[in-house]
């Protein structure tokens, strides 16, 4: 299993340096490559089977330690751990590690369970590829899916704010322009990194009437719309959000005005992790996007600062669109054990 | 097509757009009710050369502005002769009417500047009729040095040591674009040997913050520079958020630079202070609940055509070879906040709590003799 370190090392930073193509495109990377180690892995006996979680595992650890802000591409990891242990378990094949967590009371008082040791291991890779391949599929048609619901959201004359660029966001948006409904965009640029003005951009070529404002006046215009939607990073456990910075703002301004915010996000974005301040996941961005360098004698006196994450908390959050519809944020915690299994909340364990 | 017919067009027009529904109207139509710059020629010279130099953008503090036309009428007095056959006073009036309808236009005037002209007219109708054209322009000089004195650069300095006394050792304060009088008070603050860090919050697209960053370094107060998107993430740690003013309003709105209600919005949502320095001079008998009554737009040509800071070659807006009919750019001067997330004016007349605007209008300035 060691051996392969060097290999996952390398992906991973390749995954890194072609950071600026969207944390989408990077999970649909991760997943090819999860898909070729398992096509690749000599299962040879029921006993290899750990074996292959445990490598994966180790995949994900690392994924975590290289890329620690690219929460979904762990949660790829967690998906195909989280198929291969339901397809193992369904075959009763014993996978359980030494120090397993028991997550049922009725665990404690289970007798050992018998473990068939003669399945049909290429049935087993067979199932586990297709449910790999079904988890790729996903990947790629679930902004098709969240941009379907788009008509139910936006009527008719609406004012919609948004902030910064999302293609979740834009497919939605271009969705709903193409069943006929007529809106308003207002979008924040979000400064320093001005996404927004891409936004604005691929918003104007479809037609949609777009408004770009300033960061600042997101408060001042508040009281003139009707719904907030923004895209996210990544979807926490208790329904926070991890964005660009200055969204947090956005959401509270929303609030003041009683103004719902929706959330459009794929699934893969939702994660096991519980952040509850700004400090758990954010990184510093360059001073040099907002600031020349001072002069000498003001060194000492200036600190620049450019977080480029917000965690948003899930009470600000009325509704989440995901590829398999609208959530309450009570809810997500219900999702987490649909999609992943517990032993793989914590990768280290 | 809307699902249902009662939601289509003028029928369901909940809150009204930004966009003109027709082709022929251009600019933002939800600001279409605000004044528009005029070309006038029978102006005096020196409100022109106010005029330019308020859209070149050097001036931008709101005192600094006020002793500006308040100068550009110095000018105006001294050069002052009776052209009409009425009494000097009467004549006076007429054509202070006249220039104070030429700077709504120019989208120049703020609150405090309202007040200031006002009290040039009731002080003109003051003078009995006989007087001579001289000795009135001699005294109205006479009257806007008190002004400037008495009521703008005495007052900033007794809010400085107000405002002083309030800061303690080991706050973190959040201030937001440039106001004299805030950075008066910061400074004087330093001076008494307080120890204290100043978080200087700047947006685009003026990015005066960068003034308030290099008066404060200048006085060895240690800062750190953040962008407005930003502010969430430091406000944990600020202790006291200390703004200037453009105005306040008499039903205790705040009026100043666009970004202050949200610096406000989110400071009450972490719950820390918000102090306001403002000179009872830019109180206002004027009411309004929202930012788009009263505003002014600057050029949307700006958002493509700033850069974080002079040549800044890094951020490019992809904006500036678009133009497109779908796409307005707006781009707001001033905004307007609700007086639930202001908890202390500290004036000259002393820190007082937001509620009493009406009360210090009242008391310190009465209808027939303006203070």
């Amino acid at each position: 299993m060691e051996h392969l370190i060097p290999n996952f090392k390398d992906f991973l930073r390749s995954l890194k340096r072609g950071n600026n193509t969207g944390n989408h495109e990077l999970c649909c990377r991760t997943c090819k490559f999860l898909l070729s180690l398992i096509k690749q892995f000599r299962l040879n006996s029921v006993h290899d089977v750990p074996i292959l979680i445990s490598t994966i595992s180790l995949f994900g650890q690392l994924s975590s330690d290289i890329l620690p802000l690219e929460i979904s591409v762990v949660n790829i990891v967690r998906r195909v751990l989280h198929i291969i242990r339901e397809e193992a378990e369904h075959r009763n094949i014993d996978i359980s590690s030494e120090n397993q967590r028991i997550t049922t009371l009725t665990g404690f008082f289970r007798e050992s369970e018998t473990y068939s040791s003669t399945v049909d291991l290429i049935d087993l890779r067979e199932t586990i590829k297709t449910e790999v391949k079904n988890l790729m599929e996903e990947l790629e048609t679930h902004k098709h899916n969240i941009s379907d619901q788009a008509s139910t959201h936006i009527f008719s004359n609406e004012i919609i704010m948004t902030y910064g660029y999302s293609s979740t966001v834009l497919e939605f948006l271009c969705s709903a322009k193409s069943v006929g409904r007529n809106f308003e965009v207002l979008v924040g640029e979000s400064a320093p990194l001005l996404t927004g003005h891409q936004m604005c951009k691929e918003l104007a070529a479809k037609n949609i009437a777009t408004t770009l404002i300033t960061d600042s006046a997101v408060y001042a215009l508040m009281s003139r719309v009707n719904k907030v939607i923004i895209g996210t990073r990544a979807l926490m456990a208790n329904g926070g959000l991890l964005t660009e910075a200055g969204k947090y703002g956005v959401c509270l301004a929303a609030q003041a005005h009683c103004v719902p915010v929706l959330v459009t996000c794929g699934l893969f974005k939702l994660s096991p992790l519980y952040p509850f301040d700004q400090d758990t996941f954010n990184e510093f961005l360059s001073p040099n996007t907002i600031a020349d360098r001072p002069e000498s004698h003001e060194v000492e006196f200036i600190n620049y600062s450019v977080p480029a994450f917000d965690y948003i908390p899930p009470e600000l959050i009325s509704l989440y669109i995901t590829d398999v519809g609208g959530k309450m944020c009570s809810y997500l915690y219900r999702l987490l054990s649909e999609y992943y299994s517990i032993e793989d909340y914590n990768l280290y364990s | 097509m809307s699902d249902f017919p009662s939601f289509e067009g003028e029928y369901f027009r909940k809150k009204s757009g930004f966009h003109h529904s027709n082709s022929i109207n251009t600019g933002v139509a939800a600001f279409g009710h605000l004044p528009h710059s005029e070309e006038t020629s029978n102006i005096h010279w020196a409100f022109s050369v106010l005029k330019m130099r308020m859209e070149s953008g050097k001036i931008i503090e709101s005192n600094e502005a006020c002793i500006e036309m308040l100068n550009a009428f110095k000018h105006f007095f001294q050069e002052y002769e009776l052209t009409s056959n009425k009494a000097p006073s009467r004549d006076l009036e007429d054509k202070l009417e006249q220039i104070n309808s030429f700077l709504v236009t120019t989208n120049i005037l703020t609150l405090g500047m309202e007040t200031a002209i006002q009290y040039l007219k009731v002080n003109v109708l003051k003078f009995p009729l006989n007087i001579t054209p001289d000795t009135i322009s001699k005294e109205m000089c006479e009257i806007i040095s008190t002004f400037i004195k008495e009521k703008i650069e005495l007052p900033a300095s007794l809010i400085s040591t107000t405002g002083s006394n309030i800061i303690k050792n080991s706050d973190v304060i959040l201030i937001y674009d440039y106001s004299l009088t805030v950075i008066k008070t910061l400074i004087e603050a330093k001076s008494l040997g307080k120890n204290f860090r100043v978080i200087v919050t700047d947006s685009r697209t003026r990015l005066d913050g960068k003034k308030s960053l290099k008066a404060l370094v200048k006085a060895k107060i240690h800062c750190t520079y953040i962008l407005i998107s930003n502010v969430s993430y430091h406000m944990p740690e600020v202790t006291r958020v200390i703004l200037g003013a453009e105005g306040v309003y008499n039903n205790c709105y705040l009026l100043n630079k666009v970004g202050t209600a949200m610096i406000c919005c989110i400071a009450n949502a972490f719950k820390k202070p918000v102090l306001v320095c403002v000179e009872t001079y830019k109180l206002s008998e004027k009411v309004q609940l929202d930012s788009f009554c009263f505003n002014v737009l600057s050029p949307g040509s700006v958002f493509t055509n700033t850069s974080m800071y002079e040549g800044d070659t890094r951020v490019q807006s992809c904006l500036s070879n678009f133009a497109s009919s779908k796409l307005l750019k707006l781009n707001l001067k001033y905004d307007v906040t609700p007086p639930k997330y202001i908890d202390m004016l500290i004036t000259e007349v002393g820190a007082i709590p937001v509620s009493s605007v009406p009360v210090v209008l009242r008391e310190f300035r009465s209808d027939s003799e303006i203070f």
